[in-house]
This record gives structure tokens, C-alpha cells and sequence, in this order.
């Protein structure tokens, strides 16, 4: 009986009890907005709404996490920011250690950061309820209380920030990787494209081997394409596609390109052709970015169609300030569902298409759009359906030529007509096959040729040739990549010494590898494989200046 | 404020037509404190059923307040 009584009576003050925590949880919590107080007069309510109040919203609002501290580092305080970093209940967090909700590895750099005089800052991992861990920014400073030492820790939550580091870093060796896979891709090319220009021009090839030595060229400039093509779509993703503009005759352009996309199937009776181009329609634009984008285009209306087909290429003033080219075929044509998703890179029909046609990467439109769009312009693509044909589109502004601009109404790559100036050249390349290569090519040319495969021979026949000769070197044409250095120290050593010019030779053709050339003293950089004509005009231009 | 929409919201999950709330503001009249021995601001009292209950805060964790009206037995 007198137990059951105790038993009531602790029931009846468990009650109280509660109720006292329960009020100092919510007011250490901040969830109190006022006290009611027994005065004499009666009672009366007082707000907390001190003078710090919009000081105390603030640290809960903040998008930090905000913790006071024991200098042994019991938390007294957080603000919902870091609970919910935490993911618990701000008042499970209070009252804990904070090395509680460190990942293990990041215990002791707390440990000494706590017990650094004057706070300090560093990089955690917190430790979440649901097991996941947080990479957090700690700044720990002292707070000057009167009755006891508190320490101040703001808490930046950086997962996020890891997260976009994580992918310009994925980017940045996804640009590499594509930088170097093309370089390992070109190199092989150089001393093919070298050995078969220089037969080709030559004129020592029996003729009936022309026709299949033209055809191995084509190929590997095929090849070399899809390449640059790889090196294109990563440039215009990062936005880095540079436009070399001159005036230029959109005629020339789109003539240029049926030859070299068509020419031969025309010519062969496979496909007809029917072109009614104007004239006189003047453009400031990227004479090789155009051709590429005509190229591109129609080299598609050739492959999807099929033979007796036709392909017509039209060019007329479309409205006032706007010129159109269309290219239109009577090939397999474009399924409706598929014509928004064909400018998009490694798109291409559906995979019956692809390997009925030996198809390519697919990247030739994502990129001819993208160019048409640097320059102003549109490209879109039409067609009525499977078996139907297609029909691309391209409309360009016709942008003021800049007064005094260079003209160049040079047809793209024209074999050189005349012979450059006999030439002291210096070639260091550490690739044999390819040195003999261009060697062999630049003495055809009439050009005296001193072949070195590293820095160091480069160096020491410079210098000889120096001491012997009154005239020196005339030019010297170097690999980058070298087996004891770097193309672009020994540029800049020779230029220093002996005051050479020099062009750089690189399967590295990124906007920054040109820059950086550019500074080592490197008059022209040209992207292997090597284009003999632009070499040859290299050539031409650097020794008349 | 944010207690009062907070117990609405939570009455409509759990108690949906089977509860009245009386809203009384004490910074009027700070008399009626005494009757329910109130402290803090804001609380919540729970007069029926027998005994009285007191929540205080406000109410933003809804697991401390279904065990504090005895919703749900406390672990």
C-alpha cells in the first residue's frame, strides 16, 4: 500500500521533471520566443527577442554548418545546418563529441587543430547517420567568453564542390587523353603521307600505279580527317574553336568541295550532279571550316546514295543579308524520329544504317553545325522519310568584309607552282621513318637538309653548321616531342644563340599547343600528318620574309 | 506562428476530426498563464484526456510530439 503510494507520488513529479527538461531543450534549441515570469504585480511575458536576435536567425539560417565547441571539443551548439549535414536531430548532436561524427581517418587532424592556440582551419570528413561520408571545410577560432574558454567551428559542407572538381577533372583528362590519342594516331601517317606525296610528285610513278597510289593518299587523308574530327568535337565542347577569317568567294569554297567530295563518283557515271551556284557572294569567314562543313555534307549525299542517284547543290541570295546553300540527294533519306537527333555527336541513323554504309563516327554534322553557328549561321535538315532523300540547308549572313582586310582569294591547298628558294634546313624529328621522309621530300624540293633525332644533336650540328657555313640555317623544322627534351627549348636556344626562325611540327594541334609554340620562337606550327602543300607554302612564306 | 501551423499539419495526419485547438495569446493576457502553469512560449497543452501534458517549442519534431501526447509509447 505505502509502495503503491510512492509509485503514484514519483509518477505525479516524472511529469514536472519532464515538463523542466522539455523547457530548457526548447529554449537551448532557440524554439522559444517568449518566458512567462510571476512578478508582484502579476505575472508578466517577457520575449526573448533580444537585441542579437536577428544574429541568432542568421547563424541558423546559414547555409554553413555553426558549432560552438568545449575546448574538449563537446558540442554545445550547432545550428540546423550542420545537424542536417549530420543528417540527425539538431538535439541528438548537442551534448556529443564532435570526434563522434568524424570518419576515422579524420579524428587526429582534429585532435591537433583543437589543440592549436588561436583556432585553424582544414579539411574533414564527417561521418552521417545513414553511414555516408561528408568532406567538410573546419574553421575553428576562440570565442572570448568571461566565465569560460568556448571554441567557434564553421562548417563547409564541399561535396558539391568535389563534385564539380571531380568533373573538370574528368574533362580536362578526357581533353588530354583525345590530345594524345590523336597524336599516337597521326604520327604512323606522317612518313605514308610523306613517302606517297613525294612519289606523287615525283613523276617517276609508272601510270598504272597512280590510280592506286592516289587512292592509298586519299585513305590516310581520310584517316587523318576522322582525327581532326575527334580533335574538333572536343574543341567546340570546350568552346575553343577558333575561326581564322579572310574574305573569301563562297563559289571557290563550294566548288573546292564537290570536287574533292564527289568528283570521282560523278566523274565515274555513279552519281549525277547538278549545280547552279551564284556568283559573287563575298564572305568573312574560315575558308577551311567551310569547305570542311560542304565537305562534310556532301560527302553524306554521296554515301547515302545509292548509285544513278542525283545530288544537286544550289547557292542564292536568300533574303536581303542572308545567303543559302542547299544540298539536296535522292538517297536513303532520314526517318522522322531521327531528324532532331542527327546533329548530335555519335548519332548516326540506327545501327542498320551504320553498317550497311560503313559509316563513320558520326561526329561530321554535330561539327558542321557547330561551325555554320560560329559563323552566324544555320544549318537544318529536311527529309520527306525513308527512300526519300535528304536536304541539308546552310544559311550564312553576309557579314561586312572589314576595310583593308588581307584577301586571299587563294584556292585551299593548290599544289605550290612555284619552287621555294633553295633553303639550309634543319629538321629534328625522332622518328626515323618520318625524318627520312621529309628529308627526302624537302631535298626534291631543292632545299640542303641536315637531319638531327634529339635536342642535343640538334644543338651540336647547329653549331657546326654555324662555324661552316657564312650563311648559317636558314630554317629549322622540329618535331616537339623529343627523346632528351623538349622541341620548344630547342627552339628557343636556337633563336637566342643564332637568331633562327623555325617551324614546329606536332601531332598536338590544341589551341594551347599552338600559343605555346608560338612563344618558343616557332614562326608556324603545322599538325601532323603534314599537309606537304602547306608545308611547301610554309616554306615559300618564311623564306621570302 | 510556425508551432501553430505545425500542430495543424500534424493533427490533420494523426488525429484528423478528433481534435480542437484553442490558440490563446498570453502576450494579451498574461493572467491566463497561471491557470496552466505555462513558462515558456510557446506550449502546447494538452487538457483531455487526463493527465495535462505540456509540449514546449515549436513542435518542429513531429516524433517528440506524438510521444509527448502519448500517440506513441516512448522507446
Amino acid at each position: 500500500m505505502e509502495r503503491e503510494r510512492t509509485y503514484l507520488e514519483i509518477d505525479r513529479l516524472r511529469i514536472p521533471q519532464e515538463e523542466a527538461e522539455e523547457t530548457l531543450r526548447a529554449i537551448r534549441r532557440g524554439e522559444v520566443d517568449a518566458v512567462v515570469v510571476e512578478e508582484r504585480r502579476g505575472d508578466a511575458v517577457y520575449t526573448l527577442k533580444s537585441p542579437d536576435r536577428t544574429f541568432r536567425l542568421m547563424i541558423e539560417a546559414m547555409g554553413q554548418g555553426a558549432v560552438t565547441l568545449s575546448p574538449e571539443g563537446s558540442i554545445l551548439y550547432c545550428n540546423r545546418c550542420f545537424a542536417g549535414m549530420l543528417k540527425m536531430p539538431g538535439d541528438l548532436v548537442v551534448g556529443s563529441s564532435l570526434q563522434a561524427f568524424l570518419a576515422p581517418g579524420s579524428r587526429e587532424p582534429f585532435d591537433l587543430l583543437l589543440r592549436k592556440e588561436g583556432g585553424g582551419h582544414g579539411e574533414v570528413e564527417l561521418l552521417a547517420a545513414d553511414g555516408m561520408k561528408v568532406p567538410a571545410y573546419l574553421a575553428l577560432s576562440s570565442l572570448c567568453l568571461e566565465e569560460e574558454r568556448v571554441l567557434c567551428l564553421v562548417v563547409t559542407d564541399l561535396t558539391e564542390q568535389r563534385r564539380s572538381e571531380k568533373i573538370v577533372a574528368m574533362n580536362e583528362a578526357k581533353d588530354r587523353f583525345l590530345a594524345t590519342l590523336s597524336h599516337e594516331l597521326r604520327t604512323p601517317l606522317t612518313p605514308v603521307l610523306a613517302v606517297i606525296s613525294g612519289l606523287e610528285a615525283s613523276g617517276r610513278l609508272p601510270a598504272e600505279l597512280r590510280g592506286d597510289i592516289a587512292m592509298v593518299r586519299r585513305n590516310i587523308e581520310l584517316e587523318a580527317r576522322l582525327i581532326d574530327d575527334l580533335l574538333d568535337v572536343t574543341r567546340i565542347s570546350r568552346g575553343k574553336l577558333e575561326l581564322q577569317r579572310q574574305e573569301l568567294e563562297l563559289r571557290q569554297v563550294l566548288e573546292h568541295a564537290i570536287r574533292t567530295s564527289c568528283g570521282e563518283e560523278v566523274a565515274a557515271g555513279r552519281l549525277r550532279l547538278v549545280a547552279e551556284l551564284a556568283d559573287g557572294h563575298r564572305l568573312w569567314a574560315d575558308a577551311p571550316r567551310l569547305t570542311q562543313v560542304f565537305w562534310n555534307l556532301l560527302s553524306n549525299a554521296v554515301k547515302f546514295t545509292p548509285e544513278g542517284g542525283t545530288i544537286s547543290v544550289r547557292s542564292w541570295t536568300d533574303e536581303p543579308g542572308w545567303l543559302a546553300v542547299e544540298i539536296a540527294d535522292t538517297g536513303i533519306g532520314i526517318e522522322p524520329e531521327l531528324l532532331p537527333r542527327i546533329f548530335d555527336a555519335f548519332e548516326q541513323g540506327d545501327s542498320r544504317t551504320a553498317t550497311r554504309f560503313g559509316a563513320g563516327l558520326g561526329l561530321g554534322l554535330a561539327i558542321s553545325r557547330a561551325i555554320v553557328g560560329f559563323h552566324g549561321g544555320v544549318l537544318e535538315a529536311h527529309s520527306d522519310g525513308p527512300g526519300r532523300g535528304a536536304t541539308f540547308r546552310v544559311r550564312l549572313p553576309l557579314t561586312q568584309i572589314p576595310a583593308g582586310a588581307e584577301t586571299s582569294a587563294r584556292e585551299p591547298s593548290r599544289p605550290a607552282e612555284r619552287p621555294a628558294k633553295a633553303l639550309r634546313i634543319l629538321l629534328v624529328e625522332d622518328h626515323v621513318d618520318t625524318a627520312e621522309a621529309i628529308a627526302e621530300l624537302l631535298r626534291t624540293l631543292g632545299h640542303e637538309v641536315e637531319v638531327a633525332y634529339d635536342v642535343a644533336a640538334a644543338l651540336a650540328a647547329a653549331a657546326e653548321v654555324q662555324s661552316r657555313e657564312p650563311a648559317g640555317i636558314d630554317l629549322v623544322v622540329s618535331d616537339l616531342g623529343l627523346p632528351d627534351g623538349s622541341g620548344l627549348d630547342l627552339m628557343r636556344e636556337l633563336a637566342w644563340r643564332y637568331s633562327l626562325k623555325g617551324i614546329a611540327l606536332s601531332g598536338y594541334g590544341m589551341e594551347e599547343d599552338l600559343r605555346r609554340s608560338r612563344e618558343a620562337g616557332f614562326e608556324r606550327h603545322l599538325t601532323k600528318p603534314v599537309n606537304f602543300q602547306a608545308l611547301q607554302a610554309v616554306l615559300r612564306e618564311v623564306s621570302e620574309r | 506562428v510556425a508551432a501553430i501551423a505545425n500542430l495543424q499539419r500534424f493533427c490533420e495526419e494523426h488525429l484528423a476530426g478528433k481534435y480542437h485547438i484553442e490558440i490563446v495569446d498570453l502576450v494579451a493576457e498574461p493572467r491566463l498563464a497561471r491557470t496552466d502553469q505555462i513558462l515558456a512560449i510557446p506550449t502546447l497543452v494538452r487538457r483531455l484526456p487526463e493527465p495535462i501534458r505540456k509540449i514546449i517549442g515549436d513542435l518542429s519534431n513531429s516524433e517528440r510530439v506524438l510521444v509527448g501526447l502519448d500517440l506513441r509509447p516512448r522507446s
